[in-house]
């Protein structure tokens, strides 16, 4: 399953030209959508509008649970760019795995390590981002490792990385077993031609099916993941809010 | 596997920067082209249903009110009438009282007037009589003296008759 892929050197800098066609891809096609669909915006909602709407609502609650309030306000179009995005991400390489010559030019983004650890690395450099900006620096750094008792700093300071790289690795490990199996499937489907096809067919459309229900649960994990994340970082003095919030509501 | 992670290894960086660099750009773009007008549009919508909803609490509260209003009107409308009716008949009652009074009157003023008159005609009548008589018996006596009458005593005689006539009604 391990393919070459074209390499563009950049001034130095190496580029991964799959990686990028498809992440730009990705990119256009979420806009694509959206942009669509909130054409004619009306007051009363009709087909893609409601379409839409529907996708925000859901996102905007996923943000609310982890980061009630109005201070959830914020994070609700990075929460909503970042569900679209992975979600379309792990959508990418289901109906096309593209191989020529052994160079591959078409697979998810997220099937890439480095894309899901970029993800990840930005939600966290964020959250810490954040932190410091909602609490201070003196707040941030005593509520995010020195409390509740100061011999967990170590702890604390490696779950920063653990973080990171779970958030990252399970979308990663997702998204690249599914297109692994994907591949296989495909190559035992035309193992003996056609004839194979009969059992190779059901199959790749019962693993594809499976494969967009993992796609659409790792969208909404990452996108919920993050959010806690970011709630870590900037929530201690949620409990006061989170009272009042209750309380108002 | 080795072998995908050796060529990461040498495309991190750019790969890292690409994703970085496109995944701000989409989040920008969406922000301005769909974020903000289909957020302003949900937050617009929630204000005008519950703008709907207090309108309609208050229009019902004014319904009530009116309603209410309406039915004491009504009663109170009811309880005038009732008041207007008495009034009208006790009203009419009363004229009912006066006319059969003052017809009353006027039969008996117009009884005690037709007496009067018919007095006075039965008095003038006798006294017409009474003239006729006298004159009767005049020309009664005229003819019983005999005396021949040309026209200028004629003339003369009628006239100290009825001057005689006058004086007798001067008398009278």
């Amino acid at each position: 399953m391990e393919h070459e892929t074209l390499i563009v050197d950049l001034m130095g800098l190496k580029f991964d030209v799959t990686t990028t066609l498809v992440t730009v891809a990705s990119c256009i096609i979420v806009f694509s959508v959206v942009f669509i669909c909130t054409r004619n915006l009306q007051l009363k909602p009709t087909g893609k509008q409601n379409f839409i709407e529907w996708i925000i609502d859901f996102v905007n609650n996923i943000v609310s649970t982890s980061i009630p309030g109005k201070r959830g306000d914020r994070f609700k179009l990075l929460g909503f760019t970042l569900f679209l995005f992975v979600f379309v991400s792990n959508m990418l390489g289901l109906p096309l795995v593209l191989v020529i010559n052994d160079i591959q030019w078409w697979k998810s983004p997220t099937a890439d390590p480095i894309v899901t650890l970029s993800l990840a690395m930005m939600v966290i450099l964020m959250s810490h981002f954040f932190g410091v900006q909602e609490q201070g620096f003196k707040n941030y750094f005593l509520n995010s490792y020195i409390r509740p008792v100061p011999f967990l700093l170590p702890i604390k300071l490696f779950e920063e990385f653990t973080n990171t790289l779970t958030l990252a690795l399970r979308l990663y490990g997702n998204i690249f077993a599914g297109e692994i199996l994907i591949g296989l499937i495909a190559s035992l489907s035309n193992s003996f031609g056609a004839v194979t096809w009969i059992v190779g067919v059901p199959l790749q459309i019962a693993w594809q099916a499976f494969s967009v229900f993992i796609g659409s649960i790792q969208a909404f994990v990452f996108t919920t993941l993050s959010m806690v994340y970011i709630s870590h970082k900037i929530g201690h003095e949620e409990t006061v809010e989170h009272k009042e919030y209750v309380e108002t509501n | 596997m080795f072998n995908q992670l050796a060529i990461g290894a040498a495309t991190s960086a750019g790969n890292t920067l690409v994703v970085l660099i496109s995944f701000l750009i989409l989040l920008l773009l969406l922000k301005k082209f769909a974020w903000k007008p289909v957020t302003e549009m949900m937050e617009r919508r929630s204000e005008t249903i519950a703008n709907d909803l207090d309108n309609a609490k208050n229009a019902k509260e004014e319904a009530s009110r009116l309603a209410t209003e309406q039915q004491n009107k009504l009663a109170d409308m009811q309880k005038e009438s009732a008041i207007i009716i008495q009034q009208a008949q006790t009203n009419a009652a009363k004229i009912e009282k006066d006319l059969i009074e003052e017809t009353k009157m006027s039969i008996a003023q117009m009884k005690k007037q037709a007496k009067l008159d018919i007095d006075f005609e039965r008095k003038s009548a006798l006294d017409e009589a009474k003239n006729e008589i006298s004159l009767l018996s005049l020309q009664i006596a005229e003819k019983l003296i005999g005396k021949e009458i040309d026209n200028q005593t004629h003339a003369q005689l009628v006239d100290e008759f009825i001057e005689r006539l006058a004086d007798s009604n001067e008398t009278e």
